[in-house]
């Protein structure tokens, strides 16, 4: 029994050798370097020879004046992002999968994903002009509904929903290409035996549709815990000003500018190493309740 | 089972063994050529500052090309008049690496070099990263060579600008050559102004302060281009307030405020010039101005480019900028109408008289040597050459400097370094040339410019931005009656960045970057100006200046 | 789906078409603008007067780059990049999801072997000691440097595993009565039954590839091996404009052509953007199912 068992599992052990070899050498051996996060780095001593200075370079971070505030909108703005990273993708799914005609569909299909492919450089300066108080095309729309234009990148209130909106409104396309791939793992005969029991849409939605993407959207979940540190530096560095500071500095735009002046590598490292604790105990956590409360693994 | 994973086990810790042997190795290798480099081989060599090596030197660099940087036909990055020469020279010149493109990207990839220990030869760096370096004990000592081996005409640069050398030095010792600019035209400010507004609103070319902040609200509410809509403002500015393109630098010189600088007070001891009351006073016109509409309402999101679409598209009349502003944006503005017109003047200052401007530091990079390196002389000799090509008795100008279709060849050199007065001394000799109608004494370099400004006056639109930049009524000669006057003040701090400075003062700009943006918007009151010079002094301002006053007293 | 005949479904459908037709007209208005852009005067477009519709209409800047020698040697870099590493990356991820998509019972330390995966994407050793192993391999200014590192794209691999998750157990089981090994099995009714789910992992990994460029920055030492993405990152960032003299200003400036800068992003998004459609045709209901039936 033990030997065919063995026998039995031999070559899938092996199939996994190439890639955990892999990830041992481009993944695993760098993080050695973690260590630079309770060092004074020199580059002419390398990574075992610099200073040990213990947890000076996180307290460092901790007790940089505004610091808290900076989580504070880094967390405000990566959730949501995440929150609404999900939703609109998965409901934009559903109403793609709601479309009979092919040609229709994959037309909107490729126009959604458009905006994935332009980066924030070039967006930046396009947003600029369309969300302009004086002449930009959103504020002009709002004032037929006689709203007062709004200066959704410099007023601080706006600043961070802005962020949040032109993010999703980048990315919802191409996030929106997994959830139809899930779709179409759905069996067809579901939905007809439901026709039957005189089930209407929205219950076939609620009772089938959702179901069946279920597995998928639980696991893009989880594994988008992993970014709630994560504000999205590219955009933020684009987008924002002093004007907005207070709202929208980042974690990642706050050590971009220290290094700026100083290569500290050491505050770096040891922010990277706070982000990646933070998600690896999210991501934990949903693994293990996941697996507690429903028996599920979700990887 | 266990067999497999032990297998995959053995496999992986070989990898991770033979890896971390080959970088040891590698470390153990460099310490021992650094160790073997017997300095007294030297002393056999005769000083030659212009000779070539012989037999030839092996030199790897890395190399950093501006975006704008073209090539004439059959030429090419390995294959130009600089890398003949170097060749002839007797130098094996190997590029470990090369960057196109923005200064930015050249420097995070010198970043990765420093940090993972593994530097060529000879390189550009910042300020920062020569601290660094210096600090790591990785930079060859250049204080002898210099000495030894630096011809006049360099010397003569170093000694206009003796700054420039003194913040390569550190503890005495001279680690690098600063790779000098002509400051004074990149960024010290001039007064731009739409003559053609003037005349339309019968106003006088500025001649006081006063006559500015009429202009600028004249600008705003009088409808200077006539269109019948009140769609034009008086200044222009972009987001940041102090040292972007465009800033307010030009506006707070005219109030005797000098933001982020080092400037000297009358006891001879560095202030941060931020911090200082006439900083106060320029940003409650500043507010002023900006409730009045004569800002840009939304000035605070746009970017220079975005600012420049203001200024070609006729909405702004003045521009504190830099005397290449004509060139861009301004020369645009002419291309796509016409009837625009720029004039350039010295900025009054409030209390009479022109404002005394201010300039940025004379050397942003320097070139320095790898510790280690047989031959560091060859970084002073390469400053040799390049001033010898260009401007000594064997100069071939057209080879070396800018070759007949008016590509810049100078640009190929791996060490450049340029006089401080350079740009001046042009647009005084093609003024010269210009009046007398006698381009003969110009050296190649002027004359360029000199054909330059003949074809605008034919009427080529493509050189309006140099007739005004370098020509007689151009920027130039208005920077020239200043510096005359002495009226152009530096930064007076040339040290790296004080330890304070490394860890606080990203901090520190921040807080300057906003409350000086919130203050002109109107969104913080001008008291809380108060606020932040004390807030500046408590989270290490105050440290930083006492560091700053060290390095002042140990330069004397 | 079954469409419905009612007055309520009728409204439904007028609503979905016209919301889901705004959105992509939503999506669309950036690149026509950029397209725009390209396509008018300089003058025009540094004025910003430039909407949706060309002004003084002009090939210029098209010329200009499809003359230049660099856009299409970046090009072809990339291209190489694409076809080398999705070959790489899909063969490893279809490889390693399999044995991943059993159960702990099927496979010893199955949930080891994940998370040994999933503890990748959380924690990273930063740039430099990456950059170090990199360089220690030899890798460093090759097109492989692009391609090795990152050829096991965990994400993929995870979202692969659940949707092998999702096949008919039954398919298998009568595979391996017949005697078929797991290596058949897997090419043999995994992939084609997985078609979908591999097309929108292929998707990811062509479009990742494709944009892409801090790693050629870092990594290629000169820009003849860089790829289109880095290379027009070199072209498109704005150079910080307070560390130069005004000699490099003045020049730069009469580079900064913002039109073709437009056409360069234009022509370098295009081939990208014809790939989805191409796809899309995997992207088809009840294809897993139709299998079982059979």
């Amino acid at each position: 029994m033990l030997k065919k068992n063995y026998k039995k599992q031999l070559p899938l052990h092996l199939m996994l050798v190439p890639g955990i070899i892999l990830v041992f050498i481009y993944s695993y051996i760098p993080m050695v370097g973690s260590i630079m996060a309770f060092q004074k780095y020199i580059p002419s001593k390398g990574l075992f020879h610099s200073k040990w200075v213990g947890l000076k370079n996180f307290h460092y971070l901790f007790d940089m004046p505004d610091f808290y505030q900076v989580l504070w909108n880094t967390v405000f703005i990566a959730v949501l992002k995440i929150i609404f990273g999900l939703i609109v993708p998965i409901a934009v799914a559903i109403l793609l999968n709601e479309i009979g005609k092919t040609l229709v569909k994959r037309w909107i299909q490729t126009l959604i994903y458009l905006p994935h492919f332009l980066s924030w450089v070039i967006l930046g300066g396009v947003l600029i002009d369309i969300l302009s108080p004086s002449n930009g095309l959103v504020n002009q729309f709002l004032g037929l509904f006689s709203i007062k234009p709004i200066f959704f990148l410099g007023d601080n209130n706006w600043f961070p929903f802005t962020i949040i909106l032109s993010d999703i409104w980048k990315e919802f396309g191409f996030s929106t290409i997994v959830y139809l791939a899930a779709l179409t793992t759905i069996n067809p005969s579901l939905y007809e035996a439901a026709v039957i029991d005189g089930a209407n849409r929205w219950k076939q939605t609620w009772s089938i549709t959702l179901p069946g993407i279920l597995p998928v959207i639980i696991l893009m979940a989880t594994l988008s815990l992993g970014n709630v540190l994560n504000a999205g530096f590219d955009q933020i560095f684009n987008l924002y000003s002093p004007l907005v500071y207070e709202s929208g500095d980042i974690l990642d735009t706050l050590i971009y500018r220290v290094g700026l002046i100083d290569a500290q590598y050491g505050v770096a490292t040891a922010l990277g190493l706070f982000k990646s604790l933070i998600s690896f105990a999210l991501v934990s956590i949903s693994y293990w309740l996941a697996y507690k409360i429903a028996d599920y693994r979700i990887f | 089972m266990k067999r497999v994973k032990s297998i995959s086990f053995m496999l992986a810790s070989l990898l991770l063994i033979s890896v971390l042997l080959s970088a040891c190795g590698q470390d153990t290798k460099k310490d021992a050529a650094t160790e073997s480099t017997p300095n007294e081989t030297k002393q056999d060599v005769t000083i030659d500052p212009l000779g070539k090596y012989d037999p030839p030197i092996d030199l790897t660099a890395a190399k950093f090309i501006t975006q704008d940087v073209k090539y004439p036909e059959g030429q090419s990055e390995s294959n130009n008049a600089w890398e003949t020469l170097y060749k002839d020279m007797g130098i094996n010149l190997k590029y470990d690496w090369i960057v196109k493109g923005t200064d930015a990207q050249y420097f995070q990839k010198l970043n990765v070099s420093i940090a993972s220990g593994e530097i060529p030869d000879i390189m550009m760096v910042n300020s920062s990263q020569l601290k660094q370096l210096v600090e790591a004990d990785m930079l060859e000592d250049l204080t002898d060579v210099y000495t030894q081996y630096a011809t006049p005409a360099v010397k003569g640069i170093f000694e206009q600008d003796p700054m420039a050398l003194q913040s390569a030095t550190f503890d005495g010792k001279q680690y690098a050559m600063p790779k000098t600019e002509p400051m004074i035209g990149a960024q010290t400010p001039v007064l731009w102004v739409r003559t053609d507004w003037l005349k339309a609103l019968n106003l006088p070319a500025p001649k006081t302060w006063d006559d500015v902040l009429k202009m600028t609200k004249a600008f705003t509410t009088q409808d200077p281009d006539g269109n019948g809509k009140q769609d034009t403002f008086g200044v222009a500015l972009g987001k940041e307030i102090v040292n972007g393109y465009p800033s307010m630098n030009g506006l707070f010189n005219a109030y005797g405020a000098y933001p982020r600088i080092w400037k000297k007070d009358d006891a001879g001891n560095l202030v941060y010039g931020s911090i200082q009351p006439e900083v106060k006073t320029a940003l409650a016109k500043l507010a002023e101005m900006y409730k009045a509409g004569e800002l840009d309402q939304e000035f605070g999101v746009k970017d220079g480019s975005k600012v420049a679409e203001s200024l070609v598209n006729d909405r702004v009349g003045v521009l504190f900028g830099p005397s290449w502003a004509s060139q861009w944006p301004l020369q645009d503005n002419k291309k796509k109408n016409n009837k625009a017109e720029w004039g350039v003047y010295p900025i009054p200052s409030v209390n009479g008289g022109d404002a005394t401007v201010q300039m940025p530091f004379g050397a942003n990079f320097y070139f320095v040597v790898k510790k280690g390196y047989e031959h560091p002389e060859v970084a002073v000799k390469m400053s040799n050459w390049f001033m010898e090509k260009l401007y000594g008795p064997s100069a071939d100008y057209l080879k070396y400097g800018v070759d007949s279709k008016g590509i810049t060849t100078a640009k190929y050199a791996l060490i450049d370094m340029s006089a401080p007065d350079k740009d001046l001394k042009r647009a005084q000799n093609v003024a010269k040339a210009l009046s007398n109608n006698d381009p003969s004494a110009l050296n190649p370099e002027e004359k360029s410019t000199y054909d330059k400004i003949m074809s605008f006056r034919e009427g080529d639109l493509n050189f309006y931005g140099e007739n005004y930049q370098s020509g007689p009524e151009g920027a130039m000669m208005v920077l020239q009656k200043l510096w005359d006057a002495g009226k152009v003040v530096s930064e007076g701090y040339g040290g790296a960045p004080t330890d304070t400075m490394g860890e606080k003062k990203a901090t520190l700009d921040k807080m300057e970057n906003e409350i000086f943006t919130k203050i002109v918007y109107g969104a913080a009151s001008i008291d809380q100006f108060d606020k932040f010079v004390e807030d500046w002094k408590k989270l290490g301002g105050e440290q930083i200046t006492k560091e700053v006053n060290e390095w002042n007293a140990s330069q004397k | 789906m079954v469409e419905g005949k009612s007055l309520g479904s009728k409204m439904f459908r007028v609503f979905n078409y016209t919301f889901l037709i705004l959105l992509a007209v939503m999506c669309l208005i950036p690149l026509i603008h950029i397209l725009a852009v390209s396509l008018s005067s300089n003058v025009a477009a540094s004025a910003g007067i430039v909407k949706l519709w060309p002004k003084d209409f002009t090939l210029k800047s098209y010329e200009f780059v499809l003359s230049k020698g660099e856009f299409l040697l970046s090009l072809w870099v990339t291209v190489k990049r694409v076809v080398l590493g999705t070959a790489l990356s899909m063969f490893l991820s279809i490889l390693i999801a399999y044995p991943l998509s059993k159960s702990g019972r099927e496979l010893k330390f199955r949930t080891g072997y994940a998370w040994y995966f999933v503890f990748t994407i959380l924690f990273s050793g930063g740039l430099i000691p990456w950059y170090m192993t990199i360089r220690s391999t030899g890798l460093l200014d090759s097109i492989w440097a692009l391609i090795i590192p990152g050829a096991v794209p965990v994400f993929n691999v995870i979202l692969l595993l659940n949707f092998y998750r999702g096949l008919p157990k039954e398919l298998e089981e009568a595979a391996f009565v017949d005697g078929a090994s797991h290596w058949k099995t897997l090419w043999r009714i995994y992939v084609p039954l997985s078609m979908p789910s591999i097309a929108t992992i292929g998707l990811f990994t062509v479009v990742g590839h494709w944009n892409a460029w801090f790693d050629g920055l870092i990594l290629m030492n000169s820009q003849d091996n860089y790829p289109l993405s880095s290379y027009l990152q070199t072209v498109i960032v704005q150079a910080s404009l307070t560390n130069m003299s005004a000699e490099q200003l003045k020049n730069l400036a009469t580079v900064s052509d913002r039109t073709v800068k437009a056409a360069q992003i234009f022509v370098g998004a295009l081939p990208i953007l014809a790939f989805y459609p191409f796809l899309q045709k995997y992207f088809v209901k009840g294809m897993v199912m139709g299998g079982v039936k059979e």
